[in-house]
């Protein structure tokens, strides 16, 4: 990872010489299939700026040049959707990273392996587990009538909350589940990165009489601003995905203030209409902002940390 | 038994070829409707209802999942693609399949569209984007002149028997379509299911009033009626998460109908106009009404988030009184509650009658739709017309074992002149070969409710009876949740007038497509905080001069040109 500055001189040198086209031959199916599966269909872009008709194709379909971005941001309620898919996305990133960060941390310090690898076991299982089941248990637990959680409240002499049903729950809410569901497999990339520390760190430190505290924030931690500096430029290409599947499966009318996204948004236009070309846009502008916001992640993540992803 | 059969084959395609045209009784005549209708087409050759050589219409078909197949069979070829290339001498030949349920017959079919390859020459599609789609595409043709011309009276007097058929298809003045002649001979979007053992235990009986309702839905709370000692029942269940009207299970029209008004659709008001249910004073009522219901704790307190499978999920766990729902609503979800709960059962009962006697209650509108290549082959055309002539006057024929060729052998087989159903008769496994069956197994909507009338008064079946029932795949009845259909079907016969379709059935318009999504949110959102208690029942007004000012006036006159235009 950290030895980056030899290379380019070696490449250069490489390219010169003959032997350099047994690779270029290994890497051609790479080519290839990149091309026909990532950039020929790009080409379906186009449709963001027509009024597509998939019985005229794209190359007939009428162009209607900005309209369709037009109608996103002329609609009454965009400004709140989009609003909405940046709060509960940038929150659920921060989260996201605290929660896994912290587990990994701690997860390291557990000495006793089985101990160790059964919890991991444990936390990695929400993963897997889709929305629409999640959905249904979260919905049964938070229920305000016979839900665990509001039994326990009521036990602690509390009034019951439909927290799915109030504004002021909601959010928080999207952000626990989202961070329990993910925080265990999350936390892999990290647990990986925790291996590769040079141990003999760890024994000067403690040599110089360094704790575990100790350790963790000087050793630990700066060991792993490089990964962190990955994991949050490439999440910041997300932005604009706040989590279709956990929003459709929990929200509604009660909450359209403070839990209507983007997607969920594109989810009732695109029932209507079948609008191919509105959605093509949308996910043009969701492309674009998230490839901007990458290259402002990889800027700062090299001016702050000093490092170089791609 | 096999000459007899023949003979009577013989006969039969002598009434079928000569319905329509009177005097004609010759077999070997060759009947020339087409000649007298238009000189120029080249007839085809039909001898004993069979065309010579066999004439070919392509088209694309559904592959459905439950759909059983035995002996390599498939929904391109099997026993019935081959009795009617056969008997008819039609040969229904299929381009290509697609799934029913994963999508991929529509994406096949846009990607056929697209790529500008030339479409069958007949497509059948029930879903109303896929035909607006086909029809908009201007490769398929005004059909008004080739129905009237080709079609047999028995067909037409069968598409005729439905109301308002023609309406979804007419663009421009023209016939793009032909309406599939299936309807839902009165089965309404929903009937009430109560639990009967909950009314049994707690000595009450079904509700007639909504007075008697609210005294049910009290008893189905309070009352513990599941047994468990536990407050774990709520009395009524709808879904309201996208929409009140239509859904699967759980639909909630009903209860806005009590107060004279069915929300998100569009009927004809006083004036004759039409005019949206959503905005109607009626609603206002409806929700006032489930307001008080709310607070008073009959529905769910998380009924914000109830859609079909919520309440499938609240049903299965023996937790809800009342639901309005379909005619299979025992089968799904009730089979599954029952699996658990062995005592349980909801029976269908009316609709409370409302406020000033008023009863209405959103319909399915059930449509499906054949359109014709523009550049079909005239023979193509003749051949397609044939094979559904055909099949309607099969159907019409009166003879049980008119489809026989097809049908015998996997619906029955005959033992001693007569037909076997059994499973267990029946060598390779019994198949309901109605499936099979492309568009239409011709039967009128007419005779289709005269039969289901008979299996539900449980009257006495003929032959014929029989012979139709296994030619539309309908069952007897004999099973308690078979059973049940039936009952559902004679308690919504009864309320038929509460009935309300879908009054607009045209294209979506441009206003709809860039409002309708605002308009739902806005009435979703305005309409659950009254129900909850967050706003005023009064904030109903400003709603609805929100909705007229956002769209829904232009709205309005758009659907009322649509509906001027076609009434």
């Amino acid at each position: 990872m950290g030895m980056n500055t030899a290379v380019p001189a070696k490449k250069m040198k490489l390219s010169r010489t003959k032997g350099s086209w047994g690779l270029y031959l290994m890497i051609l199916p790479a080519v290839v299939l990149t091309t026909i599966f990532v950039y020929v269909p790009m080409s379906g872009l186009l449709m963001a700026f027509q009024d597509y008709k998939p019985y005229l194709g794209i190359s007939k379909s009428p162009w209607v040049g900005l309209d369709q971005f037009k109608f996103l941001f002329e609609y009454p309620d965009s400004i709140q959707v989009i609003w909405n898919t940046l709060k509960i996305s940038f929150l659920k990133l921060v989260i996201g990273m605290i929660s896994t960060l912290g587990f990994a941390l701690l997860i390291n310090e557990v000495k006793h392996k089985f101990l160790r690898t059964s919890v991991q076991t444990f936390v990695f299982l929400p993963h897997f587990i889709s929305w629409v089941v999640l959905g249904g248990i979260f919905i049964q637990l938070l229920n305000p009538e016979y839900g665990l959680v509001n039994q326990l409240l009521q036990a602690l002499g509390q009034e019951p909350v439909f927290f799915l049903g109030s504004n002021h729950w909601f959010v928080p809410i999207v952000l626990l589940t989202d961070a329990w569901k993910e925080f265990g497999y999350g936390s892999i990339i990290y647990l990986a990165a925790l291996v590769g520390i040079n141990p003999a760190l760890y024994e000067a430190a403690q040599i110089d009489g360094a704790g575990k505290l100790k350790q963790m924030l000087n050793i630990t931690l700066p060991s792993l601003i490089p990964t962190i500096c990955v994991m949050l430029t490439i999440s910041l290409g997300g932005v604009l995905n706040a989590g279709f599947d956990q929003i459709f499966n929990l929200y509604n009318p009660l909450v359209y203030e403070s839990g209507d996204i983007i997607d969920t948004f594109v989810y009732r236009i695109g029932l209507i209409g079948g609008n191919y070309s509105f959605g093509t846009a949308i996910g043009l502008f969701k492309s674009v902002v998230g490839l901007i916001l990458i290259l402002v992640g990889y800027r700062i993540a090299y001016k702050v940390a000093g490092y170089k992803i791609f | 038994m096999t000459m007899k059969t023949r003979v009577l084959t013989v006969a039969l395609a002598t009434v079928m070829l000569t319905i329509g045209v009177l005097g004609c009784s010759n077999t070997n005549n060759q009947v020339s409707e087409s000649d007298k209708i238009n000189k120029e087409t080249k007839k085809l050759n039909i001898v004993n209802g069979k065309i010579e050589p066999t004439a070919t219409f392509t088209t694309i078909r559904m592959d459905n999942p439950v759909v059983k197949f035995r002996d390599g069979e498939s929904i391109s070829d099997n026993t019935f693609t081959r009795w009617v290339e056969n008997k008819l001498g039609v040969k229904i030949k299929t381009l290509w399949t697609g799934g029913a349920t994963d999508g991929s017959f529509t994406t096949k079919m846009k990607l056929m569209l697209s790529s500008g390859e030339k479409m069958p020459d007949i497509v059948n599609v029930g879903d109303p984007n896929n035909f607006n789609l086909l029809m908009d595409s201007g490769k398929f043709m005004d059909v008004g002149d080739v129905f009237e011309k080709y079609a047999s009276p028995a067909y037409k007097a069968a598409v005729a028997e439905k109301e308002d058929a023609w309406l979804p298809f007419i663009r421009d003045g023209k016939k793009m379509a032909i309406p599939s002649a299936d309807e839902d001979f009165g089965q309404a979007q929903s009937v009430l299911w109560i639990r009967q053992d909950w009314l049994d235990k707690l000595n009450l009986k079904a509700p007639t009033t909504i007075g008697e309702l609210e005294t049910v839905m009290d008893a189905f709370v309070y009352q513990d009626p599941n047994g468990n000692g536990i407050k774990d029942t709520f009395a009524l269940d709808f879904a309201m998460k996208e929409r009140l009207s239509g859904a699967a299970i759980g639909d909630a029209s009903w209860i806005f109908g009590l107060f004279g008004a069915v929300p998100e659709r569009w009927y004809p008001g006083e004036d004759g106009k039409l005019q949206y249910g959503s905005t109607q004073p009626g609603v206002k009522q409806g929700l006032a009404k489930l307001n008080e219901w709310k607070s008073k704790g009959y529905i769910a307190s998380d009924i914000a988030l109830h859609d079909t499978n919520t309440i499938v999920q609240a049903v299965t766990s023996d937790k809800v009184g009342i639901v309005a729902a379909p005619a299979f609503f025992m089968g799904y979800p009730g089979s599954l509650l029952q699996a658990s709960h062995p005592n349980a059962l909801y029976v269908p009962y009316p609709l409370p009658v409302g406020v000033d006697g008023q009863n209405m209650r959103t319909n399915l509108n059930l449509v499906g739709a054949t359109l014709i290549n523009k550049d079909i082959s005239d023979e193509a055309l003749q051949a397609f017309f044939h094979y559904i002539n055909s099949m309607y006057e099969g159907s019409e024929s009166g003879d049980p074992f008119y489809f026989r060729g097809y049908q015998e052998g996997y619906d029955y087989i005959v033992k001693d002149g007569k037909i076997v159903t059994e499973e267990k008769e029946i060598p390779g496994g019994k198949i309901d070969t109605s499936v099979y069956v492309f568009i239409t197994s011709g039967v009128s909507p007419k005779r289709n409710k005269e039969l289901f009338d008979k299996i539900a008064n449980r009257e006495e079946l003929t032959d014929e009876d029989r012979a139709l029932m296994i030619s539309t795949g309908t069952n007897a009845g004999i099973t308690p949740i078979q059973r049940s259909v039936y009952d559902a079907y004679l308690v919504s016969k009864k309320q038929a007038s509460a009935n309300v379709k879908q009054y607009y059935m045209g294209p979506t318009t441009s206003t709809m497509s860039s409002r309708n999504e605002l308009l739902q949110k806005m009435q979703m959102e305005a309409f659950t905080k009254i129900i909850y208690g967050e706003a005023a029942v009064n904030t109903f007004d400003q709603f609805v001069e929100k909705w007229k000012s956002m769209g829904g006036d232009t709205i309005t006159s758009e659907v009322n040109e649509w509906y001027d235009s076609v009434k």
